[in-house]
């Protein structure tokens, strides 16, 4: 076993800027949906950036992280996602709800 | 060891009282040990300051003695000067009540000063005995006259054929002597003649209960030709009243913090019992909702799938080992006006939540494609009613609609990978274009897309959980999937079963859905 893989995300205001990195797996998707509660409760109609560079892996339970953000009517961006996880917003037909930036 | 940990609090408790008490009374025992060693020790110390200050007064007698011999010894002129000398000492409250002076060996004494000796009513044998130990002894003898009236002591000296003898009366009440002194008055003490605490020889006593009782300590200290004995004991605690109370103050504390401990010891036990049947509980509750879960996500897929002519259906259904809690997966097949629609969903999420979620989007896609609508439209419609149903939970599905006369299939995609198409040799993933998954606030466009399907082709639907890979791309686990698809050779069921051994699906972390639609022509 090698334990948890390495996960870290932060919270920045103003603007609202959320810097992930590592692997969003179930486990670390539960983290950042927490985090995202709390740093973002009782706003609405923000724009909230996620700074994906640092992600290596998302599976669905991270799109879910992203999709909790949106549908709080917040409009999520992601800045500087991989390959990977693009591939995972278009496979999810979800351009239209998450807006990805290079 | 036994173990502790399952005992009911009230054993805890009796446990913690019982070594408590041990370890109390084995504390007051060494206090009390402390305090009786210690009052020993200043006992025997004060018996030998009592010793000391009595040595002290014994020389102030003897040197009397030994001046006023001197004096009578120059003939006399010397004996005429007694009154003068040994005179001042005898007398009522003087020192001595009388004296004699016996310049002979023997016979009456040539000088008596003050009443007369005691010593004399004892008859001439007496005297010779008393005069002829002086001679004997290097020093003051002491005649025992405690039975006389008034008790006393004689005392004698003899120098040169000069015997001077003096009596000292005893106090009236000798068992009622004042405390002359403060530093003894913690002590009651008595003083005997000789080496023996007889009663008949008490000099001198602060008590008239006499032999004193234990705890005594006793010293002898030389008086003339015999001893003084000095016996003492203590009136109460020598070692102050902190010392005396320690072992009860011990006891006291002890049983205090003993039944403090005890009683936090019951509580601490049981609320560690009380914690870990909660624990036993929760697990229970946590196993009850997992199997509740599972339950109605097994009760949810359709147990009997449709016999349609032309076509084999085959589907499975993986529990994944992620987490404890069932995912949403979902797939359902039906016959409509002689096309296969099948649909194969994923909740986000897992749960009780996920699986009512699940049921909720299956049962809307069932219901609209039931209508015979096209799959894109199925979709639309499935995407108004699930809008925003499920607080944030969402559901990808794949909806396709098979023609097994013409071999067209129709497929719509939300959020969800497209089917793939094996045949001919090949496996190609359907190029429908996904719109969003539904239950979010945003729903559509759902294109529909449509291929042609060889014939004994065979179409796979699926969920992530059959591909998706940590540390692989969406694409690369697809193209393996297609690999593997493309091998496959033989009965639909036997196939199936292969494709997700080969996939390694036992231990993998999603749970999977897989639905194929084998066109036998």
């Amino acid at each position: 076993m090698t334990g948890s893989p390495p996960f870290s995300a932060r919270v920045e205001s103003d603007p609202r800027r959320v810097v992930v990195e590592g692997e969003l797996d179930l486990a670390s998707s539960q983290q950042l949906s927490s985090l995202l509660r709390d740093a973002l409760q009782g706003e609405d109609g923000q724009v909230v950036r996620f700074e994906f560079g640092g992600v290596t892996f998302m599976d669905s339970s991270g799109l879910a992280s992203l999709l909790q953000v949106a549908e709080a009517g917040h409009q999520v961006v992601l800045c500087g996602a991989g390959e990977p996880v693009r591939r995972v917003i278009e496979a999810t037909g979800l351009e239209g709800v998450i807006r990805v930036e290079p | 060891m036994g173990n502790l940990n399952r005992r009911s609090p009230a054993v805890v408790a009796g446990a913690v009282t019982l070594s408590g008490i041990l370890v109390t009374l084995l504390l007051a025992w060494a206090a009390a040990t402390a305090h009786r060693d210690n009052e020993d020790r200043l006992l025997n110390k004060r018996a030998e300051q009592g010793g000391a200050v009595l040595r002290a007064a014994i020389p102030g007698i003897e040197q009397v003695l030994v001046t006023t011999v001197a004096v009578a010894a120059s003939g006399e002129a010397g004996e005429a000067l007694l009154p003068e000398t040994l005179g001042t000492q005898v007398g009522p409250e003087r020192r001595f009540r009388s004296a004699a002076v016996w310049t002979q060996a023997a016979g009456p004494p040539s000088t008596v000063l003050g009443a007369r000796p005691g010593l004399l009513d004892r008859g001439p044998d007496a005297v010779a005995a008393v005069l002829d130990r002086a001679q004997q002894a290097d020093g003051m003898v002491v005649v025992d006259l405690v039975d006389a009236d008034p008790a006393s002591l004689g005392y004698a000296y003899e120098r040169g054929g000069v015997v001077v003898y003096a009596e000292q009366p005893l106090a009236v009440d000798r068992t009622e002597v004042d405390q002359p002194d403060a530093a003894f008055d913690d002590v009651d003490y008595a003083i005997y003649l000789g080496d023996r605490p007889d009663p008949a020889v008490v000099l001198a006593a602060s008590t008239p209960d006499l032999p004193l009782s234990d705890p005594v300590a006793r010293t002898t200290v030389p008086f003339g030709d015999t001893t003084i004995l000095l016996a003492m004991r203590p009136h109460g605690t020598l070692g102050g009243a902190l010392l005396s109370r320690l072992p009860w103050l011990v006891l006291l504390l002890g049983a205090a913090n003993t039944s403090g401990a005890a009683v936090v010891a019951f509580r601490l036990q049981r609320r560690r019992l009380q914690a870990e049947s909660l624990a036993v509980e929760n697990e229970r509750l946590f196993t009850e909702q997992r199997d509740a879960s599972q339950a109605l996500q097994q009760s949810l897929l359709p147990g009997d799938l449709p016999a349609v002519p032309g076509v084999e259906i085959v589907a499975r259904y993986r529990t994944g080992v992620e987490g404890t809690q069932v995912g949403g997966d979902w797939y359902d097949a039906l016959q409509v006006d002689g096309r296969v629609v099948a649909v194969v969903g994923d909740v986000s999420g897992r749960g009780l939540a996920a699986v009512s979620t699940m049921a909720s989007a299956r049962h809307t896609t069932r219901a609209f494609a039931s209508r015979g609508d096209e799959p894109g439209v199925v979709l639309d419609r499935v995407g108004a009613v699930e809008r925003s149903a499920h607080a944030g939970q969402f559901a990808t599905v794949a909806c396709a609609s098979f023609d097994p006369v013409s071999g067209e299939l129709a497929v719509a995609l939300a959020g969800h990978p497209a089917p793939i198409v094996v045949g001919a040799g090949r496996a190609e993933l359907v190029p429908a274009t996904p719109g969003p998954p539904v239950g979010l606030s945003t729903f559509g466009p759902y294109p529909t897309t449509r291929v042609v399907v060889p014939p004994g082709g065979t179409i796979y639907l699926f969920t992530d959980g059959l591909f998706e890979r940590r540390g692989q791309t969406i694409d690369d686990g697809l193209d393996r999937l297609r690999r593997v698809l493309v091998d496959q050779q033989g009965d639909l069921a036997t196939v199936v079963d292969a494709v997700l051994h080969e996939l390694g699906l036992d231990g993998v972390a999603d749970d999977t859905a897989v639905l194929a639609i084998r066109w036998a022509r």
